[in-house]
């Protein structure tokens, strides 16, 4: 059903994100009549924050993050995480998109959707998937400071 | 044998490539990082990499066939 609404359950795009996020509220009525069992309805949204640290623990302003990914590799991993939560959880379908390229501070990297019956099977598989995103998918971040304004 | 090595990360900052194609003596992933290793000056705790053979996680000493695409995959921060 989702992978109507987005053409695949597991997205890379150079793309802002919002057109995703927007595309699922517009089908939203199309998905609860299509399944009347979905009861719990979980999204994460991952975003790009503008303070952080190095590898020291000294602060960091940044402007962004360039993320660099093994697309292949990745796209074969976030399938199957997909459809292991499914799988495990028993949801009745789950999304996630995650940006590559540069992101700017304030932008959305990553968004997971997940469609149970129940909440908590929502909640847990939500989780499962991002921490599973974060093991397993190829994908790198470089920092980018935010240059000073003299 | 040819293999073709694509380059992520911190290898593609030590190499300033995206990928090449390496003729090599190496029947392994092991045997083609020590190579690699040498040729480009890697540094790095070999116990924290992963290494991927034709897009799909696998182990360092499995056996390469002629024309398999390598990716040694360090530490990874996607989210």
């Amino acid at each position: 059903m989702l992978n109507q609404i987005y053409g695949g359950n597991f997205i890379i795009t150079e793309e802002r994100i919002e057109k995703y996020t927007s595309r699922y509220a517009q089908a939203q009525d199309q998905v609860q009549t299509q399944t009347l069992g979905v009861g719990g309805v979980v999204t994460f949204a991952g975003i790009i924050r503008g303070r952080d640290s190095d590898e020291d623990g000294h602060n960091l302003l940044l402007s962004g993050i360039e993320y660099q990914c093994y697309r292949e590799l990745a796209q074969r991993e976030g399938d199957k995480i997909l459809s292991d939560a499914r799988e495990q959880f028993f949801l009745i379908d789950a999304f996630c998109v995650h940006r590559v390229g540069y992101v700017k501070v304030g932008e959305m990297a990553v968004w997971i959707l997940t469609l149970a019956e129940h909440r908590q099977a929502a909640f847990l598989a939500c989780e499962y998937i991002i921490e599973t995103i974060k093991k397993q998918l190829p994908i790198w971040k470089l920092k980018k400071k935010k240059e000073k304004k003299e | 044998m040819r293999y073709l090595i694509k380059y992520f990360a911190v290898f593609r900052f030590k190499t300033n490539k995206d990928e090449e194609w390496v003729d090599s003596s190496a029947q392994n992933p092991m045997e083609l990082f020590r190579e690699l290793e040498q040729r480009y000056s890697f540094q790095g705790d070999l116990s924290t990499l992963r290494v991927a053979v034709n897009a799909q996680y696998s182990s360092f000493d499995a056996v390469l066939k002629d024309g398999d695409t390598v990716v040694f995959i360090p530490p990874i921060s996607g989210g």
